[in-house]
């Protein structure tokens, strides 16, 4: 049994159980393995302090959902091993808010362009300042402060 | 297959293929990719070696400004996340944000907002049928499609006032009653949508070529679909009977009599067939609604608009409802003001097009088409 | 304008020197007067069959774009002329103030070329069928030994026009449209040949003429029916129409060989396969269907009307069905067509040898 460091709930019910960023890969295993077998989602948090980062499961046999909690300084173990799913989503919140998931195969931003500075869904991100997405002659896209003929 | 293939001459700048492999970009601007999708696809011949989706092009970061006003603000980005079916995503939010302030919705509003989700999704499916027909080089049902969904935009129009972003439900109810007008259009529109709706089935389903294209097309099997986080009609196709209305009920669904169609096939046709018979099972459901709707009022009148943006909550909220393209819900975090702390979207297209790479390998190109159109994204949702 | 003008009187003389024997001013005293009568005659004949092959193009894609929008509930052309039927030549006004654009690292010349070598043939095509038999004024521009033999050549030289056009766009969509052309060609060209073949079995003749008179009393589609069927739906697959649209598929390869064509260049490819159209409706209905045999009417509203109705499918088969993926249009071509028109070959020779009065 892997500890759990505290529980609560969401205000419908749903259980949500925090976990020690250590034991966040076993922990998740051992839930894939009680049946939990859908990974929803995974989002991180800034508050502030620390970031949270939260994996939605559902157990599609039993159709039981909880909401595993983590606390981090912006690293966690990466998932991909149990879920194929869970590339794209850790993706999505290393590029959002920022967390790094150790041994992911492919962590690159998903929905901003490659090289943009910062993490939108921080809470310290600087909204006026604006960057501009230009086409490379690659074919790919890059990011700058300056306007050029991006937009 | 292909070998060595050599451009004409140009003017010293002809590219000599000498690998077999070749890299072509599908989208984003592609007639069949639904939008901004873009796809790397590595091709050997016709064959697809290698397809790795590309997305973003349509972010605008619908979770930080929903963070960043009150919480009916939010609203108006979560309306154009999906955009051909708005409803069902503010339904989403709706459902959240009176979840987390305890806000109690009159009976009629609930039953409104299940008949109108229903006909969103009629709207939606109707739209991935037209367009899906289109991706297999059929023109006709497209605008079969498009005729009837004209419809169900009619019936929206009379009701909430607008077409395609609706803006309609609010937190304790809806915006406004439905008219006697808006009864006879959904009464007369339930009558008669099942034969046209028959008629377009069988313009794809008894076509020898359309169900040689897509049987045995895109497959993904149900440990793929759990693995992927794939969710709705997809997931259903690939012999996992589970529907939110069904296995956790929100709104009256469990009050309303309707099948979970379901297949064990799991490929591109076996989404066809669950997709049509879905939007017969949300014929039978607004019929029904339409016999059960209550007098009385339509939102709780504790919750008049100037109140609204005054709403605080605290604690945290995850309603998963059955949106056309799958789970999608909305976590809600609050942190004692006016304005939600954090806005978390659980996108069904999102994860549902993750599956790409799987779904892809080794079918051709005119496969590739095929097994995206019947994935149903929309990007506002994917890429928010 | 003056380059189809040009190919096409050059092709006459050709034509015209198989047909008779060539005959020097000098030689048995014929009067220089009646060789330049006998090419203004052949002139006009050309200027008749082009205007008319031009008209026959605009009428059917009028006819098509109505019978398409009243098939999925719209209105379809309604602006320009009397229920819209002008729509067709503001088209070509538009098209022709477009600009011209050659993506920089295509082949130029090959890119040029390519419209006309898909619209040139067909227009060729149209001289040697035979609109009707009017003793007098004869219709048939051209009759020679050999026509059907030329016109199937004209037919097979426009679709590498595709070929050319997609090779040369130096685009990848374009290349992999430019090869599906190749191998659909190859796939339905070879049946087709032979289905032909056998037709040309049972009237004992090359010539389109002899095809249509040796079809008097029984139409050869009753004793070839299998190679009636493999023939149409060769037809079918060479003008690349839907459901057999694989170098243009719209949705997977953006537009297959025509994607980086755009204003006239492109409208040459549009008027080409719907001319390419007409022409193969003429063509089923000269060999299989008797051509302007028939009662009562002249013999070239027998033929309008029989052309008309393989349109009609044509139309019909475009409206109604998805597209085939190219390793079940390459099946259909080699593993069913060719094993049938074989078959009907053998059918054919038969009745040559046993019945051959009959025709």
């Amino acid at each position: 049994m892997i500890p759990v460091e505290s529980e609560s709930s969401t205000k419908n019910g749903i259980k949500v159980i925090y976990v020690a960023k250590e034991n966040i890969l076993p922990f998740l295993k051992e839930k894939k393995e009680e049946g939990f077998d859908t990974l929803l989602m995974i989002s991180g948090v800034d508050y502030k302090d620390h970031l949270e980062v939260l994996y939605h499961l559902l157990s599609s046999k039993n159709n039981t959902r909880i909401i595993v909690k983590t606390k981090t300084d912006g690293e966690v173990d990466s998932v991909t091993s149990l879920w194929k799913g869970a590339d794209w989503h850790e993706r999505e919140t290393w590029d959002l808010v920022g967390i790094k998931f150790k041994n992911h195969p492919n962590l690159k931003r998903i929905l901003l362009a490659e090289g943009w500075v910062g993490h939108p869904l921080r809470k310290d991100y600087p909204m006026d300042k604006k960057q501009y997405v230009n086409l490379a002659d690659d074919g790919e896209d890059t990011v700058s402060f300056d306007r050029g003929e991006g937009y | 297959m292909m070998g060595r293939i050599q451009f004409p001459s140009t003017g010293g700048r002809g590219t000599d293929m000498e690998d077999k492999v070749i890299e072509v970009n599908f989208g984003p601007q592609h007639p069949s990719t639904h939008g901004v999708l873009r796809i790397k696809v590595k091709l050997d011949g016709e064959i697809i070696v290698d397809a790795q989706p590309v997305i973003g092009y349509l972010h605008r970061n619908a979770e930080k400004l929903a963070e960043m006003g009150a919480y009916p603000k939010g609203m108006i980005y979560i309306d154009r996340l999906d955009y051909v079916a708005a409803l069902n995503m503010e339904l989403g939010y709706v459902l959240a944000v009176e979840n987390l302030m305890d806000v109690q919705v009159p009976e009629r509003a609930l039953w409104i907002r299940q008949m109108m989700v229903e006909l969103n999704r009629e709207a939606s499916h109707l739209i991935w049928l037209g367009t899906h027909g289109l991706d297999m080089g059929m023109l006709t049902p497209f605008f079969y499609c498009f005729r009837e969904r004209e419809r169900i935009l009619r019936i929206f129009d009379e009701i909430t006032g607008s077409r395609l972003l609706y803006n309609y439900f609010a937190i304790g109810g809806v915006y406004s009653d439905i008219t006697p007008k808006a009864i006879d259009m959904i009464k007369e529109w339930t009558e008669d949508f099942g034969t046209k709706l028959e008629e377009i089935q069988s313009i794809l389903g008894k076509s020898y070529i359309y169900v040689s294209r897509t049987k045995g097309v895109g497959t993904l099997s149900a440990e793929d679909v759990l693995s992927y986080g794939v969710t709705g009609p997809m997931q259903r196709a690939s012999g996992i009977k589970r529907d939110l209305r069904k296995d956790s009920p929100y709104l009256f669904y469990d009050k309303v009599n309707f099948d979970v169609p379901y297949r064990t096939e799991g490929d591109v046709y076996a989404r066809f067939l669950v997709r049509i018979e879905e939007m017969r099972q949300s014929i039978k459901i607004v019929k029904q609604v339409l016999e059960k709707l209550p007098q009385g009022d339509f939102y709780n009148k504790k919750y008049s608009k100037p109140m609204l943006v005054r709403l605080k909550a605290t604690g945290e909220s995850y309603v998963p409802t059955e949106s056309p393209k799958g789970e999608f819900g909305i976590h809600l975090i609050g942190d004692g003001s006016s304005i939600p702390y954090r806005v978390r979207i659980r996108s069904p297209s999102f994860a549902n097009l993750s599956s790409i790479p799987t779904m892809l390998k080794g079918y051709k190109i005119a496969d590739l088409t095929a097994a995206v159109s019947s994935i149903d994204p929309v990007f506002g949702e994917v890429d928010r | 304008m003056n380059l189809f003008f040009f190919l096409m009187s050059i092709l006459y003389g050709i034509v015209k020197f198989l047909h008779i024997d060539f005959v020097p001013f000098t030689y048995q005293g014929v009067p220089i007067g009646l060789w330049i009568a006998y090419f203004i005659v052949a002139v006009v004949e050309v200027v008749l069959v082009f205007a008319l092959s031009m008209v026959a193009v605009i009428i059917i894609i009028y006819v098509f774009r109505k019978y398409m929008a009243d098939v999925q509930n719209r209105i379809g052309p309604n602006r320009v002329g009397i229920w819209g039927t002008l729509q067709l030549i503001a088209d070509v006004f538009k098209l022709i103030q477009k600009q011209d654009i050659i993506p920089t690292s295509a082949d130029r010349t090959a890119f040029r070329v390519a419209p006309y070598i898909v619209f040139t043939p067909v227009i060729l095509g149209f001289i040697l069928i035979p609109f009707g038999n009017v003793s007098i004024l004869n219709l048939m521009v051209v009759n020679f030994n050999y026509t059907i033999l030329f016109l199937i050549a004209f037919m097979t030289i426009a679709p590498l026009g595709e070929i050319i056009g997609g090779l040369a766009s130096h685009n990848k969509f374009s290349l992999f449209g430019a090869l599906r052309s190749a191998a659909q060609d190859m796939g339905f060209e070879v049946p087709m040949l032979l289905s032909l073949v056998s037709v040309i079995v049972l009237a004992g003749s090359y010539s389109a003429y002899d095809i249509v008179t040796a079809q008097r009393y029984i139409p050869f589609i009753v004793p070839e029916i299998l190679g009636f069927i493999v023939f149409f739906l060769a037809m079918i697959g060479r003008q690349s129409i839907p459901p057999f649209d694989l170098p243009e598929s719209g949705s997977e390869l953006v537009s297959g060989f025509s994607t980086e064509y755009s204003g006239m260049r492109y409208g040459i490819f549009y008027m080409g396969n719907f001319g390419f159209m007409a022409l193969s409706a003429f063509v089923v209905a000269v060999i299989y269907l008797g051509g302007w045999e028939g009662p009562i009417f002249p013999g070239t509203v027998w033929l309008v009307i029989k052309g008309m109705v393989f349109i009609f499918i044509f139309l019909l088969s475009w409206i109604s069905l998805g597209r085939v993926r190219i390793d079940h249009l390459l099946q259909m071509g080699w593993k069913y067509l060719l094993p049938l028109s074989v078959i009907n070959l053998l059918i054919s020779a038969g009745i040559a040898l046993y019945l051959g009065g009959l025709f």
